[in-house]
């Protein structure tokens, strides 16, 4: 092992950016589950839904002491609690509510297949995803859904209607939606260029508001000034003779707000990056510390933009930006 | 065990354990900071959904390089696979990250090697991956790892000052 290595290890564990989990397993399996995991079933189950199976599985691999993930195609198997798939029972428009027994907000397709997350303490109605925004949560009458074979909705988590609407949610828009859906209809099924909807041509597409949802705002972000409004950098003071590098610093003062929980507040710099850090946080104000750090003899006076972002959970985000004099003065401590 | 029950659990250990790494590598690899994360899920719904004949020796590895592919091919597309890393160095930064000029030149080193030289180097030295197991996300041989990583080895020392030595 050489230096060099042990070297690019460690910075590249310094540069190594990891991703946030939240939400993404969830995501994952919202998206699996919207392209079906696989073919669809061989038409009309005796059960009134197609009858579609997932017919990859995945499981842990234990090798060398590590652990991976292995593949493997084969039948339903094993749980999937707390989330389940799921096949709404066919029918024209099965109603869904913002919460168990709630006005209709929206419907689901008969026979759409739709990921379940959580269910009501009674049984009697089951938090699904919708099918048309993957990211929100809707309420159906247990028995408008048939699991899949090997699934057990009484295994999922009683939730009630908010718990359900704040369960983690896909953290990006799903680049996939059902396009399509199983059908049971017996009648021969529209060619993939039709629409996949065959029943939607003789029923109004139910109206999709008012929203239920809370209209959710962007976060307010308001910046102070920085203190001090300029800094010098160099190598040593006026006067130093040891012309140790020595560095200055400023505060900014960052207040934030906004209606979801979970607000944050992040800030980069188009110069001197590193310098950026955030000293506290508490209630709406973050404050953050800016080093204009020592980088080079001969480095030009910089007018250093420091943009700041609040970003809420979820996923609306505001920025704005500071600018800040940095002036080099490498040369000082000979004068 | 090779492959055990397969469950939506596992999944989530996976996304537990593994993703948050896998993430950091293809943004390391690709530039693409916003880019990543969708592009990991998109390569894990993928696996799911259609998975490869030979099952991966390695599915953090498998994940990470067909994430980036993915990413890479995009940014062929859109001509800018340079802007993005042009971009990298005031994007990437948050509040918490403090760097040394050690990691700045790290980090331009890498940015200046070939792609596929950048990518087996994540893998080995972010992502601790074997020669094989990178070799095998690759579907390339072990000879053209060990030559590839020889070379990136070789730039990245003479882009730091160092010697390259024997890994």
């Amino acid at each position: 092992m050489s230096d060099l290595d042990d070297i690019l290890r460690e910075s590249l564990g310094h540069l190594a950016e990891p991703g946030d989990t939240a939400g993404v397993a969830d995501a994952v399996a919202a998206k699996a589950a919207a392209l079906g995991g696989g073919a669809a079933g061989g038409g009309a189950a005796g059960g009134g839904f197609a009858g579609w199976v997932i017919p990859v599985v995945l499981g842990m691999v234990a090798v060398g002491g590590g652990v991976t993930l292995g593949v493997t195609s084969a039948g339903a198997g094993g749980s999937v609690a707390p989330y389940s798939p799921v096949t709404i029972w066919n029918g024209d428009g099965i109603p869904a509510a913002a919460c168990p027994g709630g006005p209709e907000v929206t419907s689901l397709d008969g026979g759409a297949r739709v990921l379940a997350v959580a269910r009501s303490e009674d049984g009697a109605y089951l938090a699904v995803r919708d099918p048309e925004a993957l990211t929100h949560t809707v309420w159906v009458a247990s028995g408008s859904a048939t699991a899949d074979p090997g699934e057990d909705v009484a295994t999922l988590p009683v939730l009630d209607c908010l718990e359900a609407s704040a369960a983690p949610s896909p953290s990006v828009t799903p680049s996939v939606t059902p396009s399509e859906k199983p059908t049971v209809k017996p009648t021969p099924k529209p060619t993939k260029t039709s629409s996949p909807k065959p029943t939607k041509t003789s029923k109004p597409k139910p109206t999709k508001t008012p929203d239920p949802k809370p209209v959710d705002e962007k976060p307010t972000l308001a910046l102070t000034k920085w203190s001090p409004g300029s800094l010098i950098v160099g190598s040593g003071e006026p006067g130093d003779m040891n012309c140790d590098p020595y560095d200055q610093s400023a505060t900014m003062i960052v207040h934030a707000s906004d209606d979801h929980s979970g607000l944050e507040v992040t800030g980069s710099a188009n110069f001197y990056p590193s310098g950026l850090t955030l000293v506290s946080h508490s209630g709406s104000t973050w404050k953050f510390k800016y080093v204009a750090l020592y980088y080079a003899n001969g480095a030009p006076d910089k007018t250093v933009t420091i943009k700041f972002t609040a970003k809420d959970s979820a996923g609306h985000a505001v920025s704005k930006s500071a600018t800040m004099t940095v002036i080099t003065s490498w040369n000082r401590c000979l004068g | 065990m090779s492959v055990a029950t397969a469950t939506r659990i596992d999944l989530e250990a996976f996304v537990a354990s593994e993703y948050p790494r896998v993430v950091a590598a293809v943004r390391l690899i690709t530039g693409d900071r916003e880019g990543a994360p969708d592009a990991v899920q998109d390569a894990l719904v993928v696996l799911i959904a259609n998975p490869p004949r030979n099952e991966p020796a390695n599915v953090a590895a498998y994940i990470t390089v067909v994430a980036s592919n993915k990413l890479r091919d995009q940014q062929r597309r859109r001509g800018a696979e340079q802007r993005a890393y042009d971009k990298l160095p005031q994007d990437r930064l948050t509040a918490t990250d403090v760097l040394s000029s050690l990691d700045i030149d790290v980090h331009r080193a890498l940015v200046a090697l070939p792609d596929r030289q950048r990518e087996i180097c994540v893998l080995h030295y972010l992502m601790d991956h074997s020669v094989d197991h990178i070799a095998s996300a690759l579907g390339v041989s072990t000879g053209t790892v060990k030559t590839q990583l020889h070379r990136a080895r070789a730039a990245l020392a003479a882009a730091l000052g160092k010697e390259a030595g024997d890994e």
